[in-house]
């Protein structure tokens, strides 16, 4: 048998070929067709290496294992929802396309990373160009990208300086265990590194208080970047955040299972509360995704096998959700509706579009049987089988908060008849229903992915059950 | 091999046609009927057909490592029990919907909820493990909350939706926890696993937990003020989630549990919430002005009994009058619906006009209030004297507390049917008339059911039939029946004195004492008002916070000139307070670790 574990790496390579290849050829719907269709090779190719097993380290740098497998599979899905988006409303597709592939290429490289160099490397080939896509976008975009390209530079410098206080204890920064006392006295410096780790990673994951800047920059940029910084580049720092904690730092995760117990905490309240008050429907959903963070933290901090899985199906399942959500709000910001008033109707306006942000605000509720149930449910029983049992009712409670906005947008849109009907048009139509299949189907029948993140959060850590 | 999931497919399959021909009213309505007859034709032949009682099938959901996530149902004779129930139910209901929604819009969207709402009922009865039940128990909050809600345009209904689904989804968050809590520390949640498991303060709190959620579906104090305003709903509905679904759910979950509650010691916890609501109803009922709301608090009445008697340890007098409240309360809504209709939707009873003339409506009426007043034969006093015989062997003040409340339910049920009475009819011809042409499917329905009431103790007579193994069943005193139906004749006469001869002098004047406790219980309804006040202040609080930032970025914003500015002004302005939380963020970990 052939070894096939370059192929996904030429796969990337080609990515970021023809991205750059379609500044020079100009064609958009050539340059659609061609990185679409190499993501979805990316995406089916990955899937083919984890359901086969097969492992594989490229130059100390990249390596292939079912967890990386797995989010390989997960980031090229979205990224091609999101690119599909953007063909139809980015205002410079061309441009688009060159960051795009480059974005694409640093949320793999993180997935694929097999040292903190390429972690490092992966996420600020893809942060600095997600801010330069919100710019191209027109003056009135760059003071979001401006915010997002200064937070983001700072959080890389966070991780740099992190990267550095832990070199002297293993110099080849490979992704390994590390051990704490290796000639060098004292623990103290891998605690700060570990602390200054988590802040750097907690800018893109957006955990409080390292989120502020979410607010702003997912109101100010165009939806489908939204879109990408919710479902593509949050999902990234998270999984950038397993692999630092969960192997590198597997030693201390006594330490960090508090640190996130409280960061879980903190965010979950702060993004559900001020949800509550919030207008305008792209900022709730801005508040309702930093909420949503604080709950996939909790399997960080549960630090167990249980907790890696229930936050990767968690991942997986605001993935699809917010994607969805911001697809439909990307289409109505088009027809200059964007308050909860202005939503007023669209339950007769266009159904389907009514029905599918219905469906994933149920989801993201926790109504059963759909995707976001399960994932709270498997959540919630890992903090509790940790003994965590006051981080789950206040969980619990606040799924119970966030029930209040969510029900405002539902109510407002089945609120009153109106008799002009809006056209869904077909990259809307077609990433929203896809998103919606993907977490009816997936709720009501979610053993394939539990059984997928099981063996990823195995390969993933050494942890007990 | 899930046979028993086969009787809520037809309801199903109406569902999504009602979906798929959503334009086609006639054709929904009558699908979802047929529909509801097929179902309750395979609830019978389940019902003559299965010979093991107790069997238990299921299969994996999903599983986490050991903790395995099941789909199970059972057919044991309590599921059955209540499966029946809401079979027998489903299709008067439908029934009665097809002449009562006839001049409404939005048929098509009418049943689709109502199949759904009853396919969940139906989930709900034969679930066998907490994960089926909290599904069939979310879908049960939905739909209600879409039904209630069903005249969106109007102004009353939205918010009675949204108080109902505040309280259910209070509930809902209950019921997790205690799910979870169960779950995590027995690694199942199967009901039959838990009644031979080792009890755990976990199992305790638990309980406690799931006790409260109950409390919020079946309306019992502190959580039942959302029941009178959830008759902001069609009529059909009303008498569909007072009658057999929805609010029965709680009290039917407890029983399924109750070996649990006595080994845990929370009986008299129940006792009391029962208690409690139940004077609660009665007060109200004898205030309420409201045609429909006199029959919700009543309905709290009736389901505080059935935690009474769950608390005094009695889980054949709680199903007994679950049983037969079923039928009196369907009925009366079905009375009640009518009388609305034929009066203009005048839901006042002191501007009505009684259906007196038209005895097809009026007769059934009267059959309810005397069953519901608890008068022999009619099947309710064999609910009420049940109750009341336990009370009496095993705690007096309950007893006592029971008896008055007898007395009391007597005299709202009359006078809710006699002072519409009491108003001679002089230029209302219209009212005759619209009396006359009331649908015949509204009035069938209401037939039958007067039909069921009067028929029902047949099903006592013969305990086997229904309560099959849930008690030894000892037969209901002669002298207790008796008992019950003297309070009720008592009940009877004061109501016929004060409010049939002259009602005019007896209108509850608004400002005596007792009435401003009681009317629409402002007391209670104060609190609530108080709470969500101050959960608004806190949100306005950090909105407030939100607003300092939003309002920095316009001003910073609005100054942009030119690109260059622009940056200046961002970096100035706004984001330097995004860094500083970001380091703010980072000190305080450290201080978090080093403390």
């Amino acid at each position: 048998m052939y070894d096939l574990s370059m192929v996904l790496v030429y796969g990337i390579i080609l990515l970021l070929a023809s991205g750059m290849a379609s500044v020079l050829i100009r064609k958009k719907a050539a340059q659609l067709a061609s990185s679409s269709i190499l993501l979805a090779l990316i995406a089916v190719f990955s899937m083919f290496l984890l359901l086969t097993g097969q492992n594989a380290t490229i130059a100390g740098m990249i390596a292939e294992y079912p967890f990386s497998l797995l989010f390989v599979f997960l980031f090229s899905i979205t990224l091609l929802l999101v690119n599909l988006l953007s063909y139809k409303y980015s205002s410079d597709y061309i441009s688009f396309s060159l960051l795009f592939s480059f974005a694409a290429a640093g949320a793999f490289l993180v997935a694929l990373s097999a040292s903190l160099v390429t972690i490092i490397l992966g996420i600020e080939l893809m942060s600095l160009p997600t801010a330069f896509m919100i710019m191209i976008n027109g003056k009135k975009f760059i003071e979001a990208a401006v915010k997002l390209f200064i937070l983001a530079a700072l959080s890389i410098a966070i991780f740099a300086f992190a990267l550095a206080l832990v070199f002297p204890y293993d110099p080849s920064l490979a992704l390994t265990a590390l051990t704490p006392n290796a000639g060098i006295a004292g623990g103290t410096i891998v605690l700060l590194a570990l602390l200054l780790f988590i802040a750097a990673l907690s800018f893109d994951a957006s955990l409080f208080p390292f989120n502020l800047w979410v607010p702003d920059v997912y109101e100010g940029a165009p939806a489908n970047i939204t879109a990408m910084l919710a479902g593509v580049n949050k999902k990234v720092a998270f999984v950038a955040l397993f692999e630092v904690l969960f192997i590198v730092l597997l030693p201390l995760s006594a330490v960090f299972s508090l640190v996130f117990q409280v960061l879980a905490v903190v965010t979950m309240f702060f993004g559900n509360i001020v949800a509550l008050v919030q207008t305008n429907v792209k900022r709730l959903f801005a508040y309702s995704a930093i909420s949503q963070a604080g709950y996939i933290a909790i399997g960080f901090s549960a630090a167990s096998l249980y907790g890696i899985e229930a936050s990767i199906y968690q991942i997986f399942a605001h993935a699809f959700m917010i994607i969805g959500t911001f697809a439909i709000i990307l289409w109505l910001e088009s027809k200059n509706i964007k308050t909860i008033d202005d939503y007023a109707g669209l339950g007769s306006r266009n159904r389907i579009a009514a029905f599918s942000l219905t469906i994933f605000m149920l989801s993201m509720i926790g109504i059963p049987p759909l995707m976001g149930f399960v994932g709270k449910f498997l959540l919630f029983t890992s903090a509790i089988d940790k003994g965590l049992l006051l981080l789950a009712v206040i969980a619990i409670f606040n799924s119970f908060l966030s029930i209040y906005y969510y029900a405002k947008v539902i109510l407002s849109m089945y609120s009153k008849r109106e008799k002009s009907v809006i056209e869904l048009d077909w990259a809307v139509l077609s990433v929203a229903v896809f998103c919606l299949i993907a977490i009816i189907a997936l709720g009501i029948y979610p053993q394939p992915l539990i059984n997928l993140s099981q063996l990823a959060g195995a390969s993933l850590s050494s942890l007990p059950v | 091999m899930m046979f028993a999931l086969i009787a809520i497919l037809p309801l199903i399959i109406a569902a999504f046609l009602a979906l798929l021909f959503r334009n086609n009213g006639s054709l929904v309505k009558y699908a979802a009927f047929a529909a509801s007859v097929a179902s309750l034709m395979l609830i019978i032949y389940l019902y003559l057909s299965i010979s093991g009682w107790s069997s238990l099938q299921g299969f994996q959901w999903f599983s986490l490592g050991s903790i395995s996530f099941n789909i199970s149902i059972a057919t044991a004779p309590i599921n059955m029990f209540l499966l029946l129930l809401v079979g027998i139910m489903t299709p008067l209901i439908f029934l009665y919907s097809i002449g009562f929604m006839d001049t409404q819009s939005q048929q098509a969207r009418f049943y689709f909820e109502m199949s759904i709402f009853a396919a969940a009922m139906m989930l709900f009865a034969i679930s066998a493990s907490l994960i089926t039940m909290f599904i069939a128990w979310e879908m049960l909050g939905i739909t209600s909350y879409l039904l209630i809600g069903f005249w969106y345009w109007k102004e009353k209904p939205p918010a009675a939706a949204r108080k109902a689904i505040t309280t259910i989804l209070i509930g809902d968050m209950l019921m997790l926890a205690g799910i979870l809590f169960i779950g995590v520390t027995y690694g199942t949640f199967e009901f039959s696993a838990l009644f031979s498991a080792a009890p755990t303060p976990a199992l305790d709190a638990a309980l406690l937990l799931i006790l409260l959620a109950a409390f919020t579906k079946s309306a019992q104090f502190p959580f039942h003020e959302w029941l009178p305003d959830a008759m902001e709903g069609p009529t059909p509905v009303s008498a569909f989630l007072h009658s057999s679904t929805m609010v029965k759910a709680g009290v039917f979950l407890i029983a399924v549990l109750f070996p649990l509650y006595v080994s845990a010691g929370l009986l008299p916890v129940i006792l009391i919430f029962g208690l409690i609501s139940a004077i609660l109803g009665v007060s109200n009922a004898l205030a309420e002005r409201h045609i429909k709301k006199i029959l919700a608090y009543s309905t709290i009445e009736d389901l505080g009994l059935m935690f009474v008697a769950l608390g005094l340890g009695s889980l054949l007098g709680a199903m007994l009058l679950f049983f037969v409240q079923t039928f009196y309360k369907g009925l009366l809504f079905m009375g009640a619906g009518s009388l609305m209709r034929a009066n203009d939707e005048r839901e006042d009873i002191f501007t009505n006009y009684s259906s007196a003339t038209n005895k097809l409506i009026f007769i059934p009426i009267v059959i309810g209030a005397l069953s519901m007043a608890g008068v022999f034969p009619l099947s309710g006093v064999f609910g009420k004297s049940a109750i009341a015989g336990v009370a009496e062997d095993t705690n007096v003040l309950a007893y006592a507390v029971i008896v008055l409340l007898g007395l009391g339910s007597s005299i709202y049920i009359f006078r809710w049917l006699f002072i519409p009475m009491s108003k001679p009819f002089k230029n209302e011809k219209q009212v005759e008339v619209n009396y006359r042409t009331i649908p015949k499917t509204m009035i069938a329905a209401a037939i039958i059911l007067a039909i069921l009431v009067i028929a029902a103790p047949i099903f006592n007579t013969y305990p086997s039939l229904l309560t099959l193994e849930l008690s030894s069943g000892s037969p209901i005193p002669i002298s207790e029946m008796a008992e019950v139906s003297v309070i009720a004749l008592v009940g009877l006469a004061i109501a016929y004195r004060v409010y049939r001869q002259g009602h005019q002098l007896h209108v509850a004047s608004a400002n005596r004492p007792l009435y401003i406790a009681f009317y629409n219980s402002i007391i209670v309804n104060g609190f609530y008002m108080y709470l969500t006040k101050a959960v608004a202040i806190a949100a306005d609080g950090l909105g407030y916070f939100d607003l300092k930032l939003d309002k920095l970025t316009y001003s910073a914003s609005s100054a942009m000139l030119s690109v260059g500015s622009a940056l200046r002004k961002i970096v100035n302005g706004q984001t330097n307070v995004y860094v500083a939380a970001f380091v703010i963020g980072i000190v305080l970990l450290l201080a978090l670790f080093i403390w």
